[in-house]
């Protein structure tokens, strides 16, 4: 019994997206084309992106659910500062900025505050989406194919697209840096217990606002790749994403049955996640039906990670 | 958590000792800032003090919002979270909307299914916190989404259009405001005795303030956290019915703005009660919507209001936090 449940916690996410990957490829039409392979990595790559940026911020046991918010609100700046036939550079590098700001203020409140960073980050959430409904009237904000060169972003090199590089290199970077740094195993030391970093000399305060300034600054990279992929900014870009990618961090957590929120883990429950998405298209599911299989996905991954212990999760205010 | 244990010694000191020993500055200054708020909104705001403002514009939708962050009130006492309430009402309003015109039911019945409705996804919630151990931010944003793919289910079968318009008798009780403020003072005074005047409320509280200690002195405490999730579910069928019948009509994703006020609410009333409280609810239920509705009159435009409640969530857990650095607490 307890070799099973620890086989049960290792290799769970494995079994489940070898599972869905074999029944997917005999009832969905066309689902093992290359073409539609690739699709499903650009599927998985925004996912992912926005998923690590969570990912290292729960890695410093905080959590931020900010980037419902943050997202089409950086995504209409982008799109409206392109619009206005700003260079690429300027405008990334403003949206950026906006990210770091925005993940500054949350992470004074929480650090500086003590503030539940669950609370907080809702609190953030739902003002964020005030500003923009106000700045942009509620409307979707879309660009034309001159002032945005999807090409540059979407084009392949090879038989991959550029954003399926991308994402790649990003992953072996923050993977390097979670796992194999100094920077990472302090990162990960503060978020298992704050109190003995400080007492072995190491300031808590600085690396969660640094795992902070990381998350905000990838959303912004998130939240750029999400209006490129759309041609504009939609007003649904951050509450379609709220829900994958909170399931992808919590699904990677369950990773190797290791219990921590990693980096490969995230990368593994993107592909699960884009993988159900496009299958369920194929097979003309209704589209609402996906964030319901992921809520599935999500407790029963949790559920079978969770099998020995259960302890009950409070959250104090 | 410590601040309740305080506050409870601090009140058996001074009952003891037979004088106030303890004064609780959030209060006395909450009721100062509500008092002043009034009085500006009441000389700057034409016809704010009206009865038809009072009543309609102020304490129906107050009302409203008030019920469902009661519910949200029991499950913060029990120390989870719940994020699905929006959810959970729109899918009880809708789905009791939908079987009473598919199956021609009364009222009384319509409310019955929308209870069940309600207190099903609060037991399935509240099962997979106690009992299978899964963190309830997990879980209920799950139910989220589950509970938002049912209405679409539920639309796809039984509704033709794009919403369902309730009989007539129905939208008519609910833009009466003696309904509507009835069964939020009803909601209010069985939780009040329930969380404030029974052994049930009192080991609802233990188990939020310690789960370790709460276990050892042989409370059932997987059963009460269950508990607070299913009577939150209640709450939430009951705010479901509250806005179907005050809209008239049933449709996919109503009562989602009510999401911010499930967390707005309780932990404003935590800020000044002290204490996680359906007082303390309905306190600010009033207060902020009172702020909303002067702002109206003021002049200021709907899409402001998330804005504002934003703000105030973001201001109040500021302040909440400054409260704690000041106490000097871990």
């Amino acid at each position: 019994m307890k070799v099973n449940s620890q086989v049960l916690q290792k290799y769970a996410v494995f079994g489940m997206l070898i599972l869905l990957f074999i029944i997917f490829s005999i009832f969905a039409k066309s689902f093992l084309l290359l073409d539609n392979l690739m699709n499903l990595l650009v599927q998985s790559t925004i996912l992912g992106i926005v998923g690590f940026g969570l990912a290292y911020i729960m890695i410093a046991g905080e959590i931020d659910l900010s980037y419902a918010g943050s997202i089409p609100l950086e995504g209409a700046v982008f799109a409206a500062l392109l619009s206005r036939n700003t260079s690429y550079g300027f405008s990334i590098i403003c949206v950026i900025g906006i990210g770091l700001l925005i993940s500054l203020v949350v992470s004074q409140l929480v650090t500086q505050f003590k503030l539940v960073s669950y609370i907080t980050t809702i609190a953030m959430m739902f003002l964020l989406q005030g500003i923009w409904y106000v700045l942009t009237g509620g409307k979707n904000v879309f660009l034309a194919e001159e002032q945005l060169n999807r090409e540059w972003i979407f084009g392949n090199v090879g038989p991959f697209p550029r954003i399926v590089i991308f994402y790649i290199i990003l992953f072996v970077i923050l993977f390097i840096i979670s796992e194999y740094s100094a920077f990472g195993l302090r990162l990960r030391a503060v978020g298992t217990d704050p109190e003995s970093t400080r007492a072995s000399g190491l300031n808590p305060k600085v690396y969660k606002t640094c795992a902070f300034l990381i998350g905000g600054a990838i959303f912004a990279i998130g939240s750029i790749l999400t209006t490129a992929r759309m041609s504009g900014a939609l007003a649904t870009s951050g509450s379609n994403l709220l829900m994958p990618v909170m399931t992808v961090a919590f699904v990677g957590q369950t990773f190797l049955g290791m219990g921590r929120p990693n980096i490969p883990g995230v990368f593994l429950a993107s592909l699960l996640l884009a993988m159900i998405d496009n299958a369920f298209v194929l097979m003309q599911l209704p589209i609402w039906s996906v964030p319901m299989a992921n809520g599935v996905i999500l407790i029963s991954a949790i559920y079978l990670a969770n099998f020995g212990k259960k302890e009950i999760i409070q959250i104090k205010f | 958590m410590e601040t309740s244990n305080m506050k409870i010694t601090n009140q058996a000191k001074s009952t003891l000792a037979g004088k106030k020993a303890h004064i609780n500055y959030g209060l006395i200054s909450g009721f100062i800032v509500f008092a002043l708020v009034f009085t500006i909104f009441t000389i700057k705001a034409p016809s704010f003090l009206s009865k038809t403002n009072l009543v309609r514009n102020l304490a129906m939708p107050a009302s409203i919002s008030a019920v469902i962050a009661m519910g949200m009130t029991i499950v913060m006492t029990g120390g989870g979270i719940d994020l699905s309430i929006a959810n959970i009402a729109g899918l009880a309003g809708l789905a009791a909307a939908a079987s009473s015109a598919q199956f021609d039911l009364p009222f009384p019945l319509m409310l019955l299914t929308a209870l069940i409705i309600g207190g099903l996804i609060g037991a399935i919630n509240g099962g997979l916190v106690a009992y299978a151990g899964i963190s309830p931010f997990v879980v209920t944003l799950s139910v989220v989404f589950l509970a938002h793919g049912l209405q679409y289910l539920i639309s796809l079968v039984s509704v033709s259009g794009t919403y369902l318009m309730l009989p007539r008798n129905v939208s008519n009780l609910g833009v009466n405001p003696l309904f509507q403020i009835g069964i939020c003072l009803a909601v209010f005074l069985i939780l009040y005795i329930f969380l404030d005047h029974s052994m049930y409320g009192r080991f609802i509280k233990a188990v939020g303030m310690n789960l370790n200690a709460s276990n050892f002195s042989g409370i059932p405490y997987r059963f009460y956290t269950w508990l607070t999730y299913v009577i939150c579910g209640f709450c939430c069928a009951l705010t479901g019915i509250m806005l179907t019948a005050n809209e008239g009509l049933a449709r996919v994703g109503s009562g989602e703005s009510y999401q911010i006020d499930g967390f707005l609410l309780p932990i404003l009333g935590k800020t000044i009660f002290g204490r996680f409280s359906v007082q303390g609810t309905i306190f600010s239920a009033l207060f902020i919507y009172m702020i909303i509705n002067g702002m109206f009159i003021l002049g200021v435009t709907p899409e402001y209001v998330k804005i504002i409640k934003g703000g105030l969530l973001l201001g109040i857990i500021l302040v909440s936090g400054i409260q704690k650095v000041v106490r000097g607490e871990n």
